[in-house]
């Protein structure tokens, strides 16, 4: 049986995306659909595996966070409950389902997780979602550790069922990826034992958001907004604890170092707090109350003044003097995930304890010792690949001129030297539409590299654009079989497959380029000499072209062969 | 309880989110507080991977001047985080390098560390050298590292976990197959410290 689902009514020691999992099947999820991201890829992950023990749960690994989106919205239509999850930037791509299911609404309850990354661990930016609930017009809730996580996801069940709407369940990195206790409850299997189809009741005057819906929609949104934002001040996961008239605000992992650092500095009986986990609508009832009774109040969260602005707008609507410190003092910075030191000597400055000083060794070998960015593996194919054709383009005396856009995957470290073949990238997909741009605005030779998941990610749209918009330039299409990057995920032209998806059926990237007409070869990166004889007439042409790069993943060949 | 925060550091790929799973999972059964942080992703592709630990308190992360221990797989990676160290902090360090791929390629070097540990080991008390390479392939598996830095940690007693709760718990998490060699290993770095104390 898988370990998640391991133990009833017992503490578990688990991954923040671990507790989600464990808190959605408790709840009776019934469908699952996800594209891989980190942080969130663990939760997809687990319930992909869960569904051998859980005849009634399906989960997909769908080609993106929006056909994810849409997959759940539609199953919740029909009376299911249903959870997708994604990486912040995944939540860009979904926001346009997003934005409309929020107006259409949702009948079984629908729990949409962003993990965001502050510090950009494994992303291109650390975007604040939060903003996402505020700009949907939908429930949030965060989550600050595992058991919260775990917590939160059951009321966002019935949170999303009563009220009818997705309600976001963010986390960060350091709430995904922290395991902690959790006190978990049962697994209703008898509920499991087969999947229960639910039924569309139609209704296109809800369902179909042309503009007279549309219009009707909003108006019902917000009013169910307005009875959130009571509903969040009585939450049974927000608290505020009134102590003395320093106060504290802060939501999310935060929560966390305010209440390590009060010990610490031995304030714990002093300090009023109001920790937040019902963010959107903001519960200005309790906030209220809060700075009713504070005369100091600083704001400890992550990345952007959400909570701030709240309590700055509120505080002047009702015209309270209470001075508020956060982002706009520069007490904390709007960038990076913040340390618990880090923390600890803010709220000191702002309560103004001179005292205080944390002592740290006065050396640092930083700068001395060797650096270890992430590297590609040993025998990785993608490295093969860069070399050839590096070589191919250098033997043309162009290659330095050329540009090289890539995407998002393990082959992004193209961008360490020797190799240096990463020029251009903005998100997944745009090593295909950026093309398009330089085509246009330069003679250079241009190379684009992606992988076979992100090129179904959103490739395919972009080489349609280049084909038809007569745009020339190479695109080599790493197939390596997998999703490698996030943990070895299925791709619809993968040959090797998990034994749960082993009846479904393989793509091939080149039917797929064949149908569109575009010249193309596929090579065996290992076998260089040979590799090269193919590509080097595509890439002297001056015109549209694919090399597809086939060679599988080195660890997912071997974790296959093991058969795990 | 006083909190008890340390940083377990190394390179992607070592089995350091094992060694924490391990203690994780004996603190549970012992009803002690505990939160951990693992790093999964791109940074494991043989990165830098560090490993935070909090008993008795709440944040997933040890930051600046906080550690009350450090154990480092890898010799560099402890020089590299020693400002997360404070005076009294306790070092648990393997003492075999492994040299990142720039440094085998030759595009970059990787340093004498001596002078760095004398001057790491002036200012700091306890900073203790294991073998754990050696210790690991007495046992089996160079592979059972992690379980020869966790014995090592267990016998310098910064956890409030006797040998007998670690043990249990790592066996409980490991398949059978690999129990011998990890309960070995386990052993061996238990007893290098008890050797040295």
């Amino acid at each position: 049986m898988h370990p998640i689902l391991k133990g009833d009514n017992c503490k578990k020691f688990l991954l923040g995306n671990e507790a989600i999992v464990r808190g959605a099947v408790e709840s009776r999820v019934q469908v699952g659909a996800a594209y891989p991201g980190t942080p969130s890829s663990e939760i997809g992950n687990n319930l992909f595996q869960m569904q051998k023990d859980l005849s009634g749960l399906y989960f997909e690994f769908a080609v993106n966070e929006k056909v994810a989106m849409e997959i759940v919205g539609a199953a919740s239509a029909c009376g299911l409950r249903s959870i997708t999850c994604m990486k912040h930037v995944g939540l860009n791509v979904a926001s346009d389902a997003f934005m409309s299911l929020a107006y259409v609404g949702v009948e079984g309850g629908l729990v949409v997780v962003t993990a965001d990354d502050p510090s950009c661990h494994s992303s291109q930016n650390e975007q604040d979602n939060r903003y996402y609930a505020k700009l949907a017009q939908v429930p949030m809730l965060e989550a600050f550790d595992p058991h919260t996580a775990y917590v939160l996801t059951k009321e966002a069940f019935s949170l999303s069922e009563k009220f009818k709407l997705p309600v976001l369940l963010r986390t960060t990195t350091r709430v995904s990826h922290a395991r902690g206790v959790v006190e978990v409850g049962a697994i209703p299997f008898d509920f499991y034992t087969t999947f229960k189809k639910g039924f569309f009741k139609k209704d296109p005057f809800r369902f179909v958001p042309v503009p007279a819906v549309a219009r009707k929609q909003h108006k019902l949104l917000l009013e169910k907004l307005e009875e959130l934002q009571n509903l969040a001040s009585s939450f049974n996961f927000n608290q505020f604890i009134p102590k003395g008239k320093l106060g504290i605000c802060a939501s999310g992992v935060a929560v966390n170092y305010v209440i390590d650092a009060l010990e610490d500095l031995g304030l714990q009986d002093e300090v009023s707090l109001l920790i937040l986990t019902f963010t959107h609508p903001f519960p200005e009832k309790l906030a209220l109350e809060f700075l009713s009774q504070v005369e100091t109040c600083v704001v400890v969260e992550e990345l952007e003044p959400y909570l701030e602005e709240n309590l700055r707008a509120l505080a002047y609507t009702h015209g309270l003097k209470t001075k508020i410190l956060g982002k706009k003092e520069k007490l904390l910075p709007r960038y990076f995930e913040f340390t618990p030191t880090q923390v600890k000597e803010a709220l000191a400055n702002a309560f103004n304890l001179k005292r205080f000083t944390v002592e740290v060794p006065p050396f640092d070998f930083s700068d001395k010792l060797p650096a270890r960015p992430p590297v590609l593996c040993q025998g990785c194919p993608h490295r093969e690949t860069y070399k050839l054709i590096k070589e191919v383009l250098q033997e043309m005396g162009i290659e330095e001129r050329t540009i090289y856009p890539t995407d998002i995957g393990c082959y992004t470290l193209g961008i360490q030297p020797p190799l240096n073949m990463a020029d251009y990238l903005l998100c997944m997909g745009s090593s295909v539409g950026t093309p398009c741009g330089f085509d246009v605005a330069t003679d250079q030779r241009v190379v684009a590299f992606i992988g076979d998941s992100t090129f179904f990610h959103a490739g395919l749209s972009p080489l349609v654009n280049a084909k038809f918009n007569k745009h020339n330039f190479t695109l080599v299409v790493l197939d390596n079989d997998t999703t490698a990057m996030t943990g070895h995920q299925p791709v619809p032209s993968q040959t090797i497959k998990s034994p749960i998806i082993q009846d479904h059926p393989t793509i091939p990237i080149q039917k797929i380029v064949e149908a569109l007409d575009i010249p193309y070869v596929v090579i065996n990166p290992y076998k260089k000499e040979e590799a090269k004889e193919l590509i080097q007439p595509l890439l002297e042409k001056q015109e549209l072209s694919v090399i597809i790069a086939k060679a599988p993943c080195i660890l997912y060949k071997t974790k296959s062969q093991k058969g795990s | 309880m006083k909190k008890i925060k340390g940083l377990v550091v190394g390179v992607g790929g070592q089995g350091i989110i094992l060694f924490t799973r391990v203690l994780g999972e004996a603190c549970l059964k012992a009803d002690i507080p505990v939160i951990v942080s693992e790093v999964h992703g791109m940074a494991q592709r043989g990165g830098v991977v560090e490993s935070s630990i909090c008993l008795f308190g709440k944040s997933p992360y040890t930051s600046e001047g906080e550690a009350d221990f450090i154990v480092a797989f890898e010799p560099a990676e402890a020089l590299r985080f020693v400002k997360r160290a404070k005076k009294e902090t306790k070092f648990i360090i393997s003492k075999d390098p492994i040299l990142p791929f720039a440094v085998k390629e030759g595009s970059a070097n990787y340093p004498d560390l001596n002078p760095f540990f004398e001057e790491m080991t002036s200012y700091f008390n306890q900073v203790f050298l294991v073998p754990g390479e050696e210790l690991a392939k007495e046992a089996g598996s160079v592979k059972a590292l992690n379980m020869v830095m966790l014995g090592a940690a267990t016998a310098l007693e910064i956890f409030p976990l006797n040998r007998e709760a670690l043990v249990e718990a790592m066996l409980e998490l490991l398949p059978e197959k690999l129990h011998q060699v990890n309960l070995k290993a386990f052993d061996l770095g238990f007893n290098y410290i008890k050797s040295i104390l």
